[in-house]
């Protein structure tokens, strides 16, 4: 017999159940195995733990009446954490109301948390944005408008006449005051309602924005006495040239006069479709502060 | 008479010589005693019929000690005695072992005691495991036996408690925890190879 065999026969033979050459068998592998005699001795340890543990008798009383005598409470076994031990109704209560608290809380936090994230977000892309502008200007004076504000760049190079009008920025959507129909004269519109904060866009089309181009500049220096010659003289740009400046409030409906005046007539059989107005504006609001008494001017001169 | 429960190593050696004399075997033995023997192969037979209080009276002792043994408390042992005593009032009449009455017994009583223990049972707490761990001295641990012991899952616990403490025959134990004999023998072998790990094994 082997310490296999005689560990799986070690019940019985614990018991004495046993018997014949098979616990002649298990003796002499015990004598000869000090591992398994030592298993062996545990063993009775333990059997002999088990059987000599002190029994308790039935209470007198619970023998005499096992339903109608007063019983003790029922001992809360102390694997139970103190909230397992809580009324389960009590319990209830308690997770039900945490969890339409943290679900109020969430639906009422979660678009604060969001706008700040927001403004975080935009106030990051706009320094980036002035940043990389102001980087990159010296190298390519003439690639991008010096413009503070990138978007209105955009925004200016694709008004939604000009160039089919798809996709409108959001910019766009939020014009308060447009051209008006073709054929109609705007520098009949001379009170001008100029406030704060706006940003006015004139477009010009020309077959010479070059010839266009020193005629504006003479006319913006006569409204403005101290400026930035780089923008008074504009920039040159993909498509045609611009021009981006703050002027007087005042002095915006004068501009748009002899902007008006300055644009060439239609190209003949487009003189009463939108590809042949040659001079259209529009006002949008700035996201960015101005001073105060000044407008944004952006004036785009575009090549037909 | 109230049923005596005296271990001792009269126990194991009255097992050693009729040990596994089962509910069918031990009929032939006519004996009409009413008390809990702790022979293992004297069994009640014949005994539907006999009322509650009856029944309470032959086997309360081995009932309510079991209970108290496994649950490790006095006053859940006697919450689960009213348990098993109200079981077996409303089944004494369905009672399929009307020749075995002390095998039915302990079957209701494995059945309720299991539902009871499972719910209410104490085990020993995460830190008194680690604090019995702690103790390298054998002596000290075997003075902590009981806590070793209640370590085992349920069914190991009743297990060798009725065939260890109350010397009961494998077929009886078999019969009640509704397990193969083979099964108990094997189960019984490695509670013991459990126990002897945790005692003697971590030193």
């Amino acid at each position: 017999m082997n310490c296999f065999e005689w560990l799986t026969r070690s019940s019985d033979y614990l018991d004495g159940t046993l018997t014949g050459s098979k616990k002649e068998d298990a003796d002499t592998h015990l004598d000869s195995c000090s591992g398994c005699s030592e298993h062996y001795q545990h063993y009775r340890l333990i059997l002999t733990s088990i059987s000599s543990q002190p029994r308790s008798s039935l209470p007198i009383e619970l023998r005499k009446a096992p339903f109608s005598a007063t019983l003790p409470r029922l001992e809360l076994s102390l694997n139970k954490s103190r909230w397992e031990q809580v009324p389960w109704y009590l319990r209830t209560a308690f997770e039900a109301t945490g969890i339409v608290l943290l679900v109020l809380a969430g639906v009422s936090l979660g678009p604060k948390i969001r706008s700040v994230y927001e403004q975080k977000f935009e106030k990051n892309l706009s320094d980036f944005s002035q940043i990389f502008t102001e980087s990159s200007q010296p190298e390519t004076p003439l690639s991008r408008p010096n413009s503070s504000d990138s978007m209105n760049s955009i925004a200016v190079q694709r008004p939604s006449d000009e160039f089919g009008g798809e996709g409108e920025d959001e910019e766009l959507s939020n014009i308060e005051e447009k051209s008006p129909n073709p054929g109609e004269n705007p520098a009949e519109s001379t009170d001008v309602k100029v406030g704060n904060s706006d940003i006015w866009r004139f477009i010009l089309k020309t077959d010479s924005p070059q010839d266009v181009r020193p005629k504006i500049t003479a006319m913006l220096k006569a409204f403005l006495s101290n400026s930035d010659s780089q923008q008074i003289e504009g920039i040159n740009a993909p498509g045609g040239i611009q021009f981006d400046l703050l002027v007087p409030q005042g002095a915006v409906s004068k501009l748009k006069q002899q902007l008006f005046e300055l644009a060439p007539p239609p190209p003949d059989g487009l003189a009463d479709t939108p590809a042949g107005e040659t001079f259209t504006w529009y006002k949008i609001k700035s996201k960015r502060k101005i001073e105060s008494g000044k407008a944004r001017v952006v004036i785009w001169i575009s090549q037909i | 008479m109230l049923l005596t429960l005296n271990p001792s190593s009269k126990l194991m050696s009255k097992s050693s010589e009729n040990p596994d004399q089962g509910p069918g075997q031990g009929q032939s033995n006519g004996s009409a005693s009413h008390t809990f023997s702790p022979n293992p192969g004297q069994v009640t037979p014949a005994a539907a019929g006999r009322s509650l209080e009856e029944l309470i009276e032959c086997y309360g002792d081995m009932i309510f000690d079991l209970c108290e043994s496994v649950l490790w408390s006095s006053q859940n042992a006697q919450l689960a005695f009213r348990l098993i005593a109200k079981d077996l009032k409303k089944r004494r009449k369905w009672n399929i072992f009307k020749n075995y009455e002390r095998t039915w017994v302990l079957r209701v009583t494995y059945k309720n005691l299991l539902l009871f223990a499972e719910k209410h049972a104490r085990r020993p707490t995460p830190f008194e495991k680690i604090e019995l761990d702690a103790n390298q001295n054998i002596s000290v641990r075997l003075n902590h036996f009981n806590e070793y012991f209640h370590r085992l899952c349920l069914d190991d616990q009743i297990l060798l408690l009725l065939k260890d403490k109350y010397g009961l025959p494998y077929p009886e134990i078999s019969s009640a925890m509704n397990i193969s004999e083979g099964s108990l023998k094997i189960r019984r072998q490695q509670a013991l190879r459990t126990l002897e790990e945790w005692l003697w094994d971590q030193q």
